[in-house]
């Protein structure tokens, strides 16, 4: 058996050709995602240390290890890099890239130049970004929202950030536009639109807020820059403009984004829940449905980020009554989760923990979202530090949390070699308690009415800053274990399975890694649906054949 | 024969086309008909222009000949775009 994992490494992607060109111009949807993933953790960790910067200035009130105006620019970068360089593309890029072809059955995206195209236009924008840095006037002071007027006055990089944001949404779009071609047209035959795998049917979703609402906040960047440049009087109340219709636009696409952050996450805990509890999902279709009506509901709710921004009190009311009709599939989808594992054959696995952590952390977050959706509410927390922590339990606590367990659940598949499970359970356990450490403390001092953005705030709110920054040492530490972890493991790890955790999906029927062209013979596809654990032994039997 | 291998005729994309210079025509008499900038020309304005608009994405980019999914979906992006308008209508008119 080793013999054949062996020669499966030998005959991988991986090793089909050398060289960096054979990598950076690459058609191979699977070396395109792992050029992303690269580029994302590099940018991952840029954005940690900053958080983690931003954590040890608040330790104490007053000036700490930096002054206001640097804070200022620091956490306008810690979100630019978070939000439009690393979680917006993490899962789709990545895990979308390397695993929607494999679990539609075919060889590659529909559009692999464009798909390549796309990481092309991430890697300048993500350029144009890093260059606010070192050239001009300054990094940019506006936070990650560019909220006008500040944004058109002042005279920091903020031309060079919107363009570079700017670029990055045409990476996005594009590679929207392709997933959805590619799941049209390209799945296996026999695999119809409700015998695909969830994660495909998240993707899809996710793609259509891309290809649909990433446009508007394209065109409401160009107006910004425009505004700078030849001060037309948009959004500048000075020149007549309006700076409540900038946050309509820019949270017109905003909001939907963040469902672009974590549908694809929830769309791998379908995956990783029912091949650790070895049974089919629980409501295939209400969750498929749900991620539609997601998307579908996510439009219309943008309003709830501007309750206190001078916006009218009747659409105050319409948006904070439509915000809670999102809750409902979410809540279906967490309930499908948990009645998966409900009575199943659990084999507890790093991925499965990670799964049931996301769970958790998610769970905060959406019901501090329902806190922050209800008018009432909202007009005393807004733009405090509990909004922050909402943020971080959905963002970190899920999207990322997601990411970090699809690594353990693909990692296998991906590099042909297992990690160490003990040292992965241990940076398990401090990133999680490092994690909720940071943000519940950041929670509470928020309710108490610590404002966000500060660089210094009243003594009352000390101790509670103080466990939060010694939350993100604890963070900042797990993370990097598990970051050792894998990368060691990418090259020194076990040799790996072509089925380690016993999956049925169609990544676990090719060798692990996967061949240039994904199949070597056709996979097996259940006339019951993707999760039908009935073929598993079959599978089974297949992988050792090849 | 697959819906997606129909091909117009060209008699079919000339009428289209006839049709829209017909109506650009009629957008610029309604102009002056109604006065260039009032309220009235601006809905009679954006009423051809959906119009052309709809002939556009139903003969010349084939909706017309398309899986149902697909015009579900150009539907969906109307209804989208209607809310847009609509709830920042109901900031714009009652702030």
């Amino acid at each position: 058996m080793t013999d054949t994992n062996t020669t499966a490494m030998e005959q991988s992607f991986w090793n089909e050709k050398k060289g960096i060109f054979s990598w950076i111009f690459t058609l191979d949807h699977k070396r395109i995602a792992l050029l992303y993933l690269y580029a994302i953790t590099a940018f991952f960790l840029v954005g940690m240390t900053l958080g983690f910067l931003m954590r040890l200035e608040l330790i104490a009130p007053g000036q700490t290890i930096m002054e206001a105006t640097t804070y200022n620019k620091v956490f306008t970068f810690h979100g630019v890099i978070m939000i439009f360089l690393v979680i917006i593309p993490s899962i789709p890029a990545v895990f979308g890239n390397f695993m929607l072809p494999i679990m539609l059955g075919t060889d590659d995206v529909a559009l692999p130049r464009l798909n390549l195209f796309s990481w092309w236009l991430y890697i300048i924008g993500a350029s144009m970004a890093l260059l606010t840095l070192v050239y001009g006037p300054g990094s940019a002071d506006t936070g990650w929202t560019f909220y006008a007027p500040y944004s058109v006055n002042t005279d920091t990089n903020v031309t060079l950030l919107l363009f570079a944001a700017f670029v990055l949404g045409f990476s996005s779009i594009l590679t929207g536009l392709n997933f959805i071609v590619t799941i049209h047209r390209l799945r296996a035959p026999k695999m119809t639109w409700f015998k695909m795998p969830l994660f495909a049917w998240s993707l899809y979703a996710t793609a259509w807020i891309q290809l649909l609402a990433t446009p508007i906040v394209g065109i409401t960047l160009l107006m910004v820059i425009a505004e700078r440049t030849f001060g037309i009087g948009l959004f500048d109340p000075a020149l007549g403009g309006d700076p409540v219709l900038y946050q309509h636009l820019f949270w017109i696409y905003s909001h939907p984004v963040v469902y672009v952050m974590i549908l694809p996450a929830m769309g791998i805990i379908s995956e990783i829940l029912p091949t650790a509890a070895q049974r089919t999902i629980f409501g295939y279709k209400a969750i498929a449905i749900s991620s539609m009506a997601i998307a579908f509901l996510g439009y219309f709710v943008w309003g709830h980020h501007m309750f206190t921004s001078g916006m009218s009190g009747e659409a105050r009311v319409v948006f904070s009554f439509v915000t809670y009709l999102v809750a409902i599939p979410t809540a279906i989808k967490v309930f499908n989760w948990v009645a998966t594992l409900y009575k199943g054959s659990i084999h507890m696995t790093p991925n499965l923990l990670w799964s049931t952590s996301f769970i958790f952390n998610f769970m905060i977050g959406g019901l501090t979202g329902l806190i922050l959706g209800a008018l009432s509410v909202d007009v005393h927390v807004h733009d405090t530090a509990y909004v922050v922590a909402h943020f971080h339990y959905t963002m970190f606590g899920g999207t990322i949390f997601v990411f970090f367990g699809a690594m353990h659940y693909w990692f296998p598949k991906i590099f042909g070699r297992m990690y160490n499970k003990r040292l992965s359970y241990i940076s398990l356990t401090l990133t999680f308690i490092g994690f909720n450490v940071t943000y519940m403390a950041m929670l509470i001092v928020g309710g108490q009415g610590m404002p966000r953005r500060y660089y210094d705030y009243l003594p009352e709110f000390t101790t509670l800053n103080q466990i939060s920054t010694v939350g993100s040492w604890v963070l900042v530490i797990g993370i990097l274990m598990m970051i050792y972890n894998l990368v060691r493991s990418a090259k020194k790890g076990e040799i790996a399975t072509a089925n380690p955790w016993n999956g049925v999906t169609l990544e676990w029927q090719i060798p692990s890694p996967p061949p240039l062209h994904n199949f070597v013979k056709a996979p097996i596809l259940s006339d019951k649906g993707p999760y039908d654990f009935s073929i598993l032994d079959q599978v089974n039997r297949e992988n050792l054949e090849n | 024969m697959s819906k997606h291998e129909h091909t117009p005729s060209f008699k079919s994309d000339l009428i289209t086309f006839g049709l829209l210079m017909l109506l650009t025509a009629i957008t610029i008499w309604a102009s002056y008909a109604t006065g260039g900038t009032t309220v009235l020309a601006v809905l009679v304005a954006m009423g051809i222009a959906t119009v052309k608009a709809t002939l556009v994405v139903r003969n010349f980019m084939h909706i017309k000949y398309d899986d149902i999914i697909y015009k579900l979906f150009i539907g969906a992006v109307i209804i989208i775009f209607g809310v847009f308008i609509t709830l920042l209508a109901v900031d714009y008119f009652y702030r």
